[in-house]
């Protein structure tokens, strides 16, 4: 069309107005894409954010994501979302996508291509094989963390590979394990639609798992009786629908938990056929070991002859008629009960502990394993339990339950890698907070950590004790650190080596949500620039290193370790870009993986199962008539294939291999760091509704960003009134550790009792992480995030604060 | 000359120090507790009082200094009232003529837009919320409110308990770290897909489809109804059964159950 | 003979709304963009400097403008072609 160039002026004018009025309308484009809905091609994929596994459908209009609804045929969410899986979609249009490798050079971050960046890499693990490390998450997918877990324990003989799960759910590991011999929940989220009663145990899912909490919440609404028990040590929104609030002092949950077995066993309302079925009782040892000792019921009734409701009161500030009540709820056969727990929980030094008193708890009242009597752990993570847990990417682990430390275990692995035997080193490596104290610690005091490759995480703000634990590696000239990530982030800022990721959709995946229910997507737009997928990232730096001649990338009979070939058996060398997507990488990696998790009867779907379905929870076993059924209530005769005809519950995995679950006791214990003349508050972090984990996605939606723009202080009113802040007022949060400023919320988001304070670790700005402790579980080995002793004061009064340790 | 009784001015002392403290603590709180609404009505209130021609302080928003003006999408509270009776609303009229007018509903669906990401997200709430209860929500959007011009929708899926589990303040908390906002965090590229507008008709005078997915909408009345907006306002808001005429599509309402069983191949978007 | 691109703030009021587009649609001087939000540009191409200032003050006089802001003047005359953008806040 010919302009002529009047209308060419008119036209520009119109665009500049135009463009003027889309900035301060804040929306980027409405009128560009008046078209009919039916030219959106939707495909389904599970949120990229939570454990919770809502499926999503994605609408894809020109090559771009342009809408998101909620799956109606997903069981887990029914066509709900949240506020952040609605605004999914946007997490892919940051303006400051990561879109080409970059490599620090004098200090300066300069442009690289792709095969310069694996070099690198490759050069830098064959320099020195052993102090080399790998840091995924459990946001890696299935394939992801399989073939890095492979690239380590099998390529390198190295296990220091962890992930950012040991954070999060760790404790939930140890906790299920030490109490059932395997991993993962009994239950599911069934239990939510079943129960009658449901016990948060310092849990606020109102924000956090927004969608289950609706699921049960939204019952009422049908006219459906559900007693809510939210015990915490704020008062939060979860707290506004709960029939009864029992607000405990930091770290006595264990005195709540033994209160309850006190009065089920004195009031003899505990289940003793169930007990005398299916149950052993089980103390620590000492030292402390997962496993601990066998004792008697007698001995398991004298521990507990001092939790009496007023002692625990006296420990908690639980009223003790609230503790009888409990007490009363576990008795009462009739009820369905169902027990939440997530961080509080597990950021615990004392998580495993609690962990395995909460499942006591159910196990002892016989309040387990029908639908709607369950002990379930949430996780915060996509697919900490489908990749961190089942694939076992963890110093320890080994895919589909197997240890490293274990002979047999190795053996298996090492023939189904078809590798010699003793490939696979027997000594767990170093666990996440070990491993980046000794990246951080120089090379000739100890720290054999040389090489991080960090994937789909962000420990730059996620770690406790930054200054500690991530800023050390600052002035160690030696050191490297390799981000693959989709923004700059806190750790990106002292990256060496940045690697652009492809994220979510950009994608093939699979994710494993919190009810054991794996779930598959394919990729449906292309990834900005040259982001590419980790997967890719790691098959390609195997390759150099194959290339480079290292030994332990090939196999018993000379081949590459990572061998995927097309339709008629010709290998695909994948590690080229250019013919990454020439076959299914995710689905020749799955059904490796697959066979693997038979084991521990974890039996995953089938690649072409999981295609068709909204996720299948395991284990899934094949039928008479070919087609594939999954487990709701795992051990529960009913319903799960591997439990013997008759014996309504099986524990098949039992640690004392008599088929039965253990009954611990495990005693109350004062916290690591508990409040004191100098540090007089109790220091909690944790998230928000709008934001998921450090913010790197979610502080990029407008929608979100709007309505949570920064991290804040929450503190008890009368606190701040004794210390004269005003709401608003920038305050610093002082512990031994370090100290940040930021402003005091008063009234926010939650109610915190006196004494304590909350500060959510999303902003990376605000590092809250710099002023946490980092002491860990000693089983599990996570950190509690939750609770440390801390001081504020106002700006000016900065000069009184006792200085901090030494780093 | 009496001695002057010692208790009764002791008592007298005691009551004014204790008026005096409970006023000094009240006032505190009450300082704590001034949400933005509350300064936003305080600075517009002293403004009407300023103004000597208070037909203009209506419509002309009240805004301290002109950069900010630029920037302001908020304007809620605009022409806030205190006075009771004016705040009657109408008993809806069933039988008022309405014209559908094709200018109307195209600006009422770009209004819409400004509240949501893509067609089919739930809205952000324009004005601010009790952070920690749904309770308060209910008040006004339970059955709906309109109140000098300003709606306050039906919520169209009562059965959902958690109101802010979705829909979030734009504004975000009262409390803002000043010189590190988080805005240029947020610039992003995401272009949502935005309402069609219009069903479509089989012919001249048939009635036009559901353009948009009924999904957490099931209550047409909430936008359509009598208390709607201006321009999606139905002409017919006496006759009770919508879909009876209306059909709403079974792509957007995930209908097509054909379509759930993905077929088992690779797909067609290639990663080179 | 000035073209400018102008940005009309408009209030939220719709019956008012409706009333200003048609008013603007109705003048051949003016050529309407996409509304955004509040915010609606116009493209307004005057006879003279004169009309150019009385035309803004029509459009300041619709009903639901609350405020317009000049984001461009294009002095279109043969010898100095020169277009000026004016710092607007965005």
């Amino acid at each position: 069309m010919n302009l002529t160039r009047r209308r060419f002026v008119q036209l520009s004018a119109l665009a500049a107005a135009t463009s003027v009025a889309k900035a301060r309308a804040g929306v980027n484009v409405l009128a560009e894409n008046d078209k009919p809905g039916a030219e959106i091609k939707w495909d389904k994929a599970p949120c990229r954010f939570c454990g919770t596994g809502c499926h999503v459908r994605v609408g894809v209009q020109e090559g771009k994501v342009v809408a998101i609804q909620g799956d109606q045929l997903a069981e887990v969410n029914k066509g709900l979302l949240c506020v952040k899986g609605y605004h999914v979609g946007a997490i892919l249009y940051g303006k400051d996508r990561l879109t080409q490798p970059l490599l620090r050079k004098n200090g300066k971050l300069e442009p690289i291509s792709w095969d310069e960046a694996v070099e690198v890499i490759a050069k830098r693990i064959q320099a020195n094989p052993k102090s080399f490390a790998m840091y995924g998450s459990g946001q890696w997918t299935i394939p992801e963390g399989y073939a890095a877990l492979k690239l380590m324990k099998a390529g390198l003989s190295n296990n220091h590979i962890d992930a950012n799960a040991r954070l999060c759910m760790s404790s939930a590991v140890t906790g299920y394990l030490s109490t059932y011999g395997v991993d993962e929940p009994a239950g599911c989220y069934d239990d939510l639609d079943q129960c009658d009663v449901l016990i948060l145990w310092g849990n606020n899912p109102a924000e956090m798992h927004p969608v289950l909490f609706s699921r049960v919440v939204d019952r009422r609404s049908r006219g459906e009786k559900i007693t809510l028990i939210d015990m915490g040590t704020r008062r939060t929104r979860t707290t506004e629908y709960a029939d009864h609030y029992m607000e405990f002092r930091p770290q006595s949950d264990l005195a709540i938990a033994n209160g309850i077995a006190h009065l089920l066993i004195k009031n003899g309302t505990y289940d003793k056929d169930f007990v005398a079925k299916h149950c052993n009782f089980r103390g620590d040892t000492d030292p402390v070991s997962l496993n601990g000792q066998a004792i008697s019921f007698d001995d398991f009734k004298k521990s507990l002859e001092t939790y009496t409701p007023e002692y625990v009161e006296k420990i908690s500030g639980v009223p003790a008629e609230k503790i009888r009540l409990l007490a009363d709820l576990f008795g009462d056969r009739k009820l369905r009960i169902t027990s939440l727990w997530c961080m509080g929980m597990n950021q615990h030094t004392r998580g495993t502990a609690i962990n395995r008193l909460v499942h006591g708890v159910h196990l002892l009242s016989g309040h387990f394993g029908r639908p709607g009597d369950a002990p379930t752990s949430l996780t915060g993570q996509p697919s900490a339990c489908g990749t961190v847990r089942e694939v076992g990417t963890l110093s320890h682990g080994l895919p589909g339950g197997r240890v490293v430390a274990n002979a047999e275990h190795r053996a298996e692995m090492e023939k189904h890698w078809n590798v010699e035997a003793g490939r696979i080193h027997p000594t767990p490596g170093h666990h996440t907070v070990l491993m980046w104290e000794k990246f951080c610690t120089p090379t000739e005091q100890g720290g054999d950590i040389d090489t991080v490759w960090v994937q789909v995480t962000n420990p730059g703000q996620s770690l406790p004790n930054l200054h500690k634990l991530f800023r050390g590696k600052k002035n160690l000239e030696n050191k490297f650190l390799i981000v693959s990530d989709v923004y700059p982030t806190a750790t990106t800022e002292l990256a060496d080596l940045i690697l652009p990721a492809a994220l979510w959709v950009e994608k093939n995946g699979i994710y494993g949500n919190s009810e054991r229910r794996t779930q598959q997507w394919f990729k449906m737009v292309n990834p900005p620039g040259q982001a590419r997928p980790d997967c890719w990232m790691t098959l390609a730096v195997a390759r150099k290193l194959y290339d480079l001649g290292l030994p332990g990338l090939r196999d018993k009979d000379g081949k590459f370790l990572f061998r995927f070939t097309d339709d008629s058996g010709k290998e695909v060398p994948v590690w080229d870009f250019a013919h990454y997507y020439d076959t299914n990488v995710d689905r020749a990696l799955y059904e490796d993986y697959r066979p693997l998790t038979a084991l521990k009867h974890k039996n995953v779907a089938p690649y072409d199962e999981l295609i068709k379905a909204r996720g299948l929870r395991w284990p899934v076993v094949e039928q008479k008539d070919g087609s594939w059924r999954e487990t709701k209530f795992r051990f529960s005769e009913f319903d799960d294939p591997f439990v013997k005809k008759g014996a309504e519950f099986q524990f098949y995995h039992s640690v004392t291999k008599d088929d039965r679950a253990l009954i611990w006791f495990c005693p109350y214990e004062p916290a690591e760091e508990e409040p004191d003349k100098e540090y007089p508050f109790w220091l909690c972090t944790g998230r928000v509704l709008e934001h998921w984990h450090t913010g790197t996605m979610t502080m990029r939606v407008p929608q979100l960003n709007g309505s949570m723009p920064h991290a804040y202080l929450e503190m008890n009113p009368e606190d701040a009134r004794e210390r004269g802040f005003a709401n608003g007022e920038i305050v610093i949060v002082a512990s031994r550790r370090g100290r940040i400023k930021l402003p005091v919320w008063l009234n926010g988001r939650a109610r915190p009792p006196r004494g304590t304070l909350f500060v959510p670790f999303f902003d990376e700005r605000l590092l809250i992480n710099e002023v946490t402790l980092g002491a860990v579980d000693p089983h599990s080995k996570e950190p509690d995030y939750k609770k440390c002793s801390a001081t504020v004061c106002k700006l000016s009064e900065e000069d009184k604060l006792a200085p901090l340790a030494k780093r | 000359m009496s001695v002057p009784d010692f208790s009764t001015h002791k008592k007298a002392i005691w009551i004014a120090i204790a008026i005096l403290l409970t006023t000094s603590v009240s006032g505190f709180f009450m300082g704590l507790r001034q949400t933005n609404s509350e300064a936003r009505a305080a600075a517009a209130e002293e403004e009407h009082h300023d103004n000597a021609d208070s037909t203009l302080s209506h419509d002309v928003p009240r805004i301290v200094d002109y950069r900010g003006l630029a920037k302001t999408n908020y304007k809620a509270n605009a022409s806030w009232e205190n006075n009771l009776g004016k705040l009657k609303q109408p008993a809806a009229d069933l039988y008022a003529e309405i014209f559908p007018d094709d200018a109307a509903r195209d600006v009422a669906i770009r209004e819409r837009a400004t509240r949501r990401a893509y067609d089919g997200a739930p809205p952000v709430v324009p004005h601010p919320v009790d952070q920690i209860s749904p309770a308060n929500c209910m008040a006004c959007h339970g059955e709906g409110a309109q109140i000098k011009g300003r709606i306050a929708s039906k919520m169209s899926h009562p059965f959902m308990q958690n109101c802010t589990q979705c829909h979030v303040p734009v504004t975000g908390p009262e409390i803002k770290l000043r010189g590190q906002a988080g805005e240029a965090l947020a610039l992003n590229d995401f272009i949502g897909f935005m309402s069609p507008g219009k069903g479509t008709r089989a012919y001249e005078g048939a009635p036009p489809t559901i353009p948009h997915p009924t999904s957490m909408r099931s209550d047409c009345m909430s936008c359509h109804g009598p208390n709607g907006v201006a321009g999606l306002k139905t002409s017919h808001p006496y006759r009770q059964s919508c879909t009876q005429c209306h059909a709403p599509s079974a792509e957007l309402d995930q209908r097509l159950f054909e379509h759930s069983v993905f077929p088992p191949k690779a797909p067609e978007v290639s990663g080179k | 003979m000035p073209i400018s691109g102008l940005l009309l703030t408009l209030n939220d009021n719709t019956v008012a709304r409706s009333e200003t587009l048609a008013a603007l649609r109705a003048r051949s001087e003016f050529e309407l963009g996409d509304c955004f939000g509040s915010w609606l540009p116009v493209a307004m191409d005057a006879p003279d400097d004169e009309d150019s200032r009385q035309l803004h003050d029509w459009i300041a006089s619709l009903p639901a403008v609350e405020f317009v802001d000049v984001v461009s003047v294009h002095f279109d005359d043969d010898k100095s072609p020169v277009t000026e953008i004016s710092e607007v806040q965005l």
